[in-house]
């Protein structure tokens, strides 16, 4: 059987041509024979190519953290235009896993202020800090940080830590301006796709008790006034807008492009 | 037998304006810089250098004839009076030239489209041929592109491809290559080795900056695929394919050809808004009376600008007449391609001047 009949059969012609070029294009030919059979079982296309556009930057992927999907680029762009480049942001993102949702943030701070004439005056400063805590999953954001081009004149205003949410923060997160996550938010894995569900880590996938509580908790320590968080269900952002409500913030919930709930907003 | 006045009068006065309009932009620019002064400093300058070039060689022809009778310096100035009349009816030449009106947008860089005409899968095939070698030929000559756009059908066909040239005056450059493009050649289909016709359409379109042209975003439809399902962590689709409509004009552009969707619907964009700006242009160059000879937006055999002959390795271009045999060369995106390319700016020039 050929490369593209092995890929036909697993994902369709037309997506199997286009999987077929990306391989081309990004690996070297003597192994594109395993890829092309490696995806045809289902292992994510992502960890194959090692990496994930998102946004500008090219997330590097490992079996230790979870791919970065296009509905968390969708909130992640709209919320870094809601920003104001000029202001002094600290962004603390917590599950942070490759920490896509905390560099594309600061990425794109760092890209309207270097269009922005005025930012030159107002000098501002932009930092961020991600948690998590899944050993493997920091290590894939470490390895984001330090080899992304992108990142560069980030590097230094960004830190990385082993962190369990349900505690009370480190001291360096308490003066974040914008919080965000992406926590593990499905209820059974027998509800996501097997190559999710085989292949990706679970502890990025399977709800936890209480972990929106928890996000809020932790939201409310610090000196934010704006966050997001990621959403699998509608009930999921019930649970968050309530207590955001009772420590008076604004707070709503969000559909993505394919109008599905994915996000909770507040702002204080 | 030595003329003083090479230019006509029309054109001298052409000149000495335009030597006013360099000195005052020069001297704006010097104060202000900006790339639209640049730009049209850089239009006026090799005329100006030229022109100059012209009155020296001018005084030098009055200073060498009042030396005609001098009885020792005579025959020696009479010789350098030859060549210098020769060279002032070079230059004159040339500024006739410098002074032919450069099409709009000549300094831009360009976008190269690319679709299949008559001929089916050969014809495809022939379009795939095509877009490689401008990838490549750009490449050859340094010149930064990349490929913004390339669908293909599930056959593995090619549908449509685009090319971004970020080359100051790609445009001026491969303008003249917009048109029907034929191609004479056995097909590899073909058992009975019989030789086809095919066909691909070439467009040539200047870039257009966003602060030159804008899109109301409220007047497009983006369509992705979107699997069904709760989305987000429970799949991890890899199909990034994002098709925009432009709904006033149902102008519309597919991207599939990037990881996401999300590069794929800033190609997409780029790609349209070009192509809504040439329209607008052109609506408007209608408007004005002005409509010049247009590219080609037909793929009907008979518009066909160029052959290119495989049993006989030949490559002509049907306007300059001229013919290569370095086909594969050719093909391959090698240089000789500009002998052909430029060998029609030559002739539509000379056609100009009648």
């Amino acid at each position: 059987m050929s490369r593209l009949a092995k890929l036909t059969a697993a994902l369709g012609a037309q997506q199997a041509q286009a999987e077929l070029r990306w391989m081309l294009r990004e690996l070297k030919a003597e192994a594109v024979d395993d890829a092309v059979k490696l995806r045809s079982q289902g292992y994510p296309l992502q960890y194959i190519l090692g990496t994930q556009p998102f946004g500008g930057l090219d997330i590097i992927c490992k079996p230790g953290a979870l791919i970065p999907r296009w509905e968390t680029e969708e909130w992640c762009l709209k919320l870094s235009k809601s920003l104001n480049p000029l202001e002094n942001n600290k962004v603390l993102d917590m599950c942070t896993g490759t920490g896509c949702v905390l560099f594309l943030l600061l990425h794109e701070l760092h890209n309207m202020n270097k269009s922005n004439r005025a930012s030159i005056k107002t000098n501002s400063i932009f930092t961020g800090i991600g948690i998590d805590n899944s050993d493997a999953a920091l290590d894939v954001s470490r390895q984001n940080l330090n080899q992304l081009p992108a990142l560069e004149p980030l590097r230094s205003r960004i830190e990385l830590l082993n962190h369990d949410i349900h505690k009370p923060l480190p001291a360096s997160a308490l003066s974040s301006t914008v919080v965000t996550a992406n926590p593990p938010y499905i209820y059974s894995l027998n509800e996501a796709d097997s190559s999710v569900s085989e292949h990706e880590p679970r502890n990025a996938l399977l709800h936890q008790p209480r972990i929106y509580e928890d996000l809020v908790h932790r939201t409310l320590e610090t000196s934010a006034t704006k966050a997001v968080f990621e959403v699998g269900y509608l009930n999921q952002i019930d649970t968050c807008v309530d207590i955001f409500h009772k420590h008076k913030w604004r707070a709503w919930g969000e559909k993505d492009s394919n109008d599905n709930w994915r996000t909770v907003w507040a702002e204080k | 037998m030595f003329r003083n006045y090479a230019l006509t009068k029309a054109m001298t006065s052409k000149l000495s304006s335009l030597e006013s309009e360099y000195k005052t932009i020069s001297n704006e620019f010097n104060d202000n810089y900006s790339i639209d002064l640049e730009k049209k400093l850089a239009r006026i300058r090799p005329i100006i250098t030229k022109y100059n070039e012209y009155k020296n060689t001018e005084t030098e022809i009055s200073e060498l004839k009042s030396l005609t009778l001098d009885p020792e310096l005579g025959n020696e100035a009479k010789k350098e009076l030859s060549d210098s009349s020769e060279n002032l009816k070079k230059l004159e030449q040339e500024i006739k030239y410098l002074l032919i009106p450069k099409s709009e947008n000549y300094e831009s860089s360009c976008m190269i489209e690319i679709r299949p005409g008559i001929g089916g899968s050969e014809a495809q095939l022939f379009a795939s041929d095509l877009l490689k070698m401008y990838q490549n030929f750009c490449s050859n000559k340094k010149w930064a592109h990349e490929t913004l756009v390339s669908s293909y059908n599930t056959t593995g066909g090619l549908i449509e491809a685009n090319i971004l040239i970020k080359e100051p005056s790609s445009f001026g450059y491969f303008q003249h290559e917009a048109g029907v493009h034929r191609v004479q050649r056995i097909p590899a289909t073909e058992v009975k080795g019989r030789v086809h016709t095919s066909t691909a359409a070439v467009v040539v379109l200047p870039e257009i900056s966003e602060e030159e042209f804008t899109i109301d975003m409220r007047e497009l439809r983006f369509d992705v695929m979107r699997a069904s399902g709760s989305g987000g962590q429970h799949v991890n689709t890899t199909e990034s394919a994002v098709r925009v409509v432009h709904l006033p004009t149902n102008t519309i552009v597919t991207c599939q050809d990037e990881r996401s969707q999300h590069q794929n619907k800033a190609r997409a964009l780029k790609v349209l808004q070009t192509r809504l700006a040439e329209r607008d242009r052109l609506e408007k160059q209608l408007k004005t009376q002005q409509a010049r000879t247009s590219q080609v937006n037909t793929t009907d055999r008979s518009d066909r600008i160029r052959t290119y002959n495989y049993p006989q390795n030949r490559i002509t271009d049907h306007r300059s007449n001229v013919s290569l045999h370095h086909l594969s060369e050719v093909m391959e995106g090698g240089l000789k391609l500009s002998e052909i390319i430029e060998s029609v700016d030559s002739a539509l020039k000379n056609a100009y001047q009648g």
